[in-house]
């Protein structure tokens, strides 16, 4: 893909914050380099620490006084994409975790296999033999949505990693999204019959701060799926 | 007469609360109606022993507490309700306010 063809359908890459402001603005930096022609919204869902803006910022920012979760970001982002009739949306971890250079893949995804959601699933997120728990309930995680979405849903359920074309943000923006609402976008869009695509990532190293999600966090939303998860099945026999 | 002496304590109660505005009237609407279910079968006797015989419960008084335990149910339902409604309007005037702020930094990029 070319430059000229991103600039026919205007991209926004959005980027969600909290307490990650500084790899963020690294993120930022990368993304110029590489994607000049994308726009960039930060949203801060309430870090301690603001981002300085002016006129000349090269991004958009927008700071959220308290903590309201990934999923009323994700619906600021879309919103923000419909109203300013933006083609396509990805978003990309603040933390640095997922490769920029990735970003053009998905886009390119977007637009030439006509995807309505293209995920970025990551390769290598096993790979801490320790967390033996963690990489257990992922697993459940995956099956149980593949099962539900009858083999649709892509290996990663839980990848923040994935672009959306303007057809999928408007399915999103009437839902009501939870705190960490990637499992849930992705199988309603299998359900609702959306072309998904997936692309095998390798994800980086956190650049800064540790990660936001705690064992009660884990716990909630372990809760939050299998409740979702449960709604769904219920929605989708009545179909 | 001492349930009605509770009772009516609780009523004070709510009442002070609603007098300095720290709950909202609608909110407490149903505590109102449970407080005059609970006042009802406090004082008659007969009802109390009509139910038991219906829920096959031998001691009479534990009638009282079951409904009180199911009220009370009843009543944290109803404010989950109440609470998970005013998140979402919380979160729809968050959402409209963000669009806005958004929409004025387009405009001072625009304008610089």
């Amino acid at each position: 893909m070319n430059k000229n063809e991103i600039d026919e359908e205007k991209v926004l890459i959005f980027i969600p914050s909290y307490n990650d402001n500084v790899s963020a603005l690294k993120i930022v930096q990368e993304i110029n380099n590489n994607l000049p022609e994308a726009d960039i919204l930060i949203i801060d869902d309430g870090s301690k620490n603001e981002i300085e803006i002016n006129k000349l910022t090269p991004f958009y920012y927008y700071r959220l006084e308290t903590n309201y979760g990934l999923g009323v970001c994700t619906h600021i982002a879309v919103d923000f994409m419909i109203a300013h009739n933006y083609s396509y949306l990805v978003r990309i971890d603040a933390d640095g975790q997922h490769p920029v250079k990735e970003i053009r893949k998905i886009i390119d995804k977007l637009k030439l296999k006509n995807a309505d959601c293209v995920v970025g699933s990551r390769q290598n997120h096993n790979d801490k033999k320790n967390d033996i728990v963690k990489n257990l309930v992922k697993k459940y995680y995956n099956l149980l949505s593949r099962l539900i979405t009858q083999n649709k849903a892509p290996a990663d359920v839980n990848s923040g990693f994935f672009g959306i074309n303007l057809k999928s943000a408007n399915i999103i923006k009437y839902q009501i999204l939870e705190r960490f609402p990637e499992p849930q976008i992705y199988i309603l869009l299998c359900n609702l019959n959306m072309k998904l695509v997936e692309i095998n990532v390798m994800q980086e190293d956190r650049m800064t701060n540790k990660t936001s999600l705690t064992i009660f966090h884990a716990l909630r939303m372990f809760y939050r799926f299998n409740i979702f998860l449960l709604t769904e099945l219920i929605r989708s026999s009545k179909k | 007469m001492i349930q009605i002496t509770v009772l009516f304590c609780i009523m004070l109660i709510i009442f002070i609360l609603l007098y300095y505005r720290l709950v909202q009237v609608d909110l407490t609407f149903p505590w109102f109606l449970s407080l005059i279910i609970l006042g009802f079968v406090g004082i008659n006797h007969d009802l109390v022993v009509k139910l038991a015989s219906f829920f096959q419960i031998y001691n009479e008084p534990l009638v009282i507490v079951f409904l009180t335990f199911f009220i009370l149910f009843g009543l944290v339902t109803v404010l989950l309700i109440g609470y998970t409604n005013l998140r979402l309007k919380q979160i729809q005037l968050v959402r409209k306010i963000a669009e806005m702020e958004l929409m004025n930094q387009i405009f001072s990029k625009k304008n610089k």
